[in-house]
């Protein structure tokens, strides 16, 4: 069946190739990013069906004028995929507070707004899904993530609770949590990294996590935004989806480890694999 | 030794209880609060060792000036216990996002701020330990709860990367995770279910959930506030502390069986335990 799907942060990455998928899956793509140009070439690639829309999803009037306009056109919307996110990187003591509320706004409060946009429309269809991206590190913590961690921390709890909530209207909430993917998550991560103060206290930390993060062998292993792209499509489109998709390189071994392991154990090892 | 200490959430709860319990060990103990008429006995208790703050952890200002004054008077801060929380309930749709936002402020930021204002003087001191409270949901989830438990989950990730980045400087970071406790918790949130529209589409969860919390006894057995001030005093105090103290009522049993179980026995178990 052709569903109606808008995926944001749709722009580069494991967005931009979910859309794509999708589109040529078959399904009533919009592709949401702030960066409409970057957007230009979907429809061609995905052979129609994907229609690019210029969001900010931390802009309440822009996440209303697309559920409107989607629902204006298709009269339904049946799946959210919310994609868009980004990661602060920093020691907690370096980062501004207001630069970690912007974290939230963009991994959390954005998607949050969303959902509450489309809740009405899938009640009233008796089903729909959303499909919330979230990451390893929703189960796991990595080095100089703190803030990152905390909002794909939050997202899972705040998935699982509205799982629980929007069942009986027949709505599915599913989680994705990638690993280790090869998008622009890392040039953006360096660049943050960048701008952490020279005399920082915890400069030995931030270097050696920068030398970690620009190591060419490590970037070689990581998966690419293709095979992440198609567990968001089952994710989407399943009859019957799991509650949670773990997918790319790291994820499974490393939330393996936290969920088996005491703290000790973990916060050891992930030292041996940072040093 | 006896340990300069500030302590949030003190006028009422754990918190108030902690403080008295402290100071009582001859501990310094600041005690802040935004109420602090309701602060006023515990400067009688303990031989006059606990100094009444008022401070709103939203407030910048109060922040700042609360941990001014200590480093003024004491010269030091050993231990900061980030205890003053609340919770948020009610179902994703219709909980205002602003209400979310000043969850976070309050549960999540506040303590942030407080954090980075510590850091220095505890790094100088080469010693210095951070206590923040979660709570059982800080790992699990239940009905209704999402954003009081997306800032649990965030400080849980938070204090993890918390703890990994500030160890090189000798300082600990613990994490209590109270279960279901006797405090003014439940009537706090029987208010905020009172006041969702009377036709939300979510009534029957909501009737259930306010149902439980108005006879939380019945159902939760919980332990009184004193007990887990005994708690937070040896995640405060105690030479090697543990990385997470899970205390009270049902705590353990839920998250151990968030952590052996699936996605989906979870689930099912949740939904027979609150029917």
């Amino acid at each position: 069946m052709v569903k109606v799907i808008l995926i944001t942060g749709a722009s580069t990455g494991i967005g931009r190739e979910a859309a794509i998928l999708l589109g040529k899956q078959g399904h009533r793509v919009y592709a949401g990013a702030r960066r409409l140009e970057r957007m230009a070439d979907l429809a061609e690639r995905a052979g129609g069906g994907v229609t690019a829309v210029e969001m900010d999803v931390t802009k309440a009037g822009d996440n209303e004028r697309v559920v409107e306009q989607i629902i204006r056109n298709e009269g339904r919307i049946d799946v959210l995929i919310n994609n868009a996110g980004f990661g602060l990187y920093g020691p907690i003591e370096d980062l501004s507070i207001d630069d970690a509320r912007y974290q939230f706004e963009v991994n959390l409060f954005g998607l949050a707004q969303l959902t509450q946009l489309v809740l009405p429309h899938m009640r009233a269809q008796g089903s729909g899904r959303i499909v919330n991206v979230s990451s390893m590190v929703g189960k796991v913590f990595m080095p100089l993530a703190a803030w990152y961690d905390a909002t794909k921390h939050a997202l899972e709890g705040w998935s699982d609770c509205l799982r629980l909530e929007t069942a009986p209207f027949g709505i599915q909430v599913v989680l994705i949590e990638p690993g280790a993917i090869k998008t622009e998550f890392d040039d953006v991560r360096m660049a943050q990294l960048e701008t952490l103060p020279a005399d920082s206290a915890y400069r030995s930390q931030i270097d050696a996590f920068k030398l970690l993060v620009d190591a060419p062998p490590d970037l070689d292993r990581q998966t690419p935004p293709e095979v992440v792209a198609r567990v968001y499509a089952k994710a989407a489109t399943a009859r019957r989806p799991r509650r949670r998709y773990v997918t790319g390189k790291y994820a499974r071994s490393w939330m393996f480890v936290r969920r088996w392991l005491g703290d000790g154990a973990y916060e050891l090892i992930l030292r041996r694999a940072y040093r | 030794m006896d340990k300069v200490v500030l302590i949030t959430g003190a006028s009422s709860g754990i918190g108030r209880e902690a403080a008295i319990l402290l100071g009582e060990q001859g501990h310094t103990v600041y005690a802040g609060a935004r109420r602090v008429d309701r602060l006023a006995e515990l400067a009688d208790l303990a031989d006059g060792r606990i100094t009444a703050v008022e401070m709103d952890v939203t407030s910048d200002g109060d922040n700042e000036r609360a941990v001014d004054r200590i480093i003024e008077s004491e010269g030091r801060i050993d231990v900061l216990i980030n205890n003053a929380g609340r919770g948020l309930y009610g179902p994703v749709e219709q909980v205002s996002l602003d209400d979310a936002r000043y969850q976070f402020e309050v549960n999540i930021f506040g303590l942030a701020q407080l954090t980075q204002l510590v850091l220095p003087h505890m790094r100088a001191a080469s010693s210095g330990r951070i206590v923040n409270i979660s709570s059982m949901v800080g790992r699990i989830y239940t009905p209704m709860g999402a954003w009081y438990i997306a800032t649990k989950h965030a400080l849980e990730g938070w204090s993890d990367c918390l703890r990994y980045e500030t160890a090189p400087f000798g300082i600990q970071v613990v994490l209590v995770q109270p279960g279901s406790i006797h405090t003014e918790f439940a009537s706090l949130t029987a208010n905020q279910l009172n006041e969702l529209p009377a036709d939300s589409p979510y009534r029957a969860h909501i009737d259930m959930l306010r149902k439980r919390v108005s006879d939380p006894g019945a159902a939760d057995r919980p332990v009184g506030a004193r007990e887990v001030a005994e708690v937070y005093v040896k995640a405060a105090t105690t030479r090697r502390p543990r990385r997470r103290y899970a205390t009270g009522a049902r705590a353990r049993p839920w998250m151990m069986t968030r952590r052996f179980l699936g996605d989906r026995a979870f689930e099912y178990l949740l939904h027979r335990s609150v029917r």
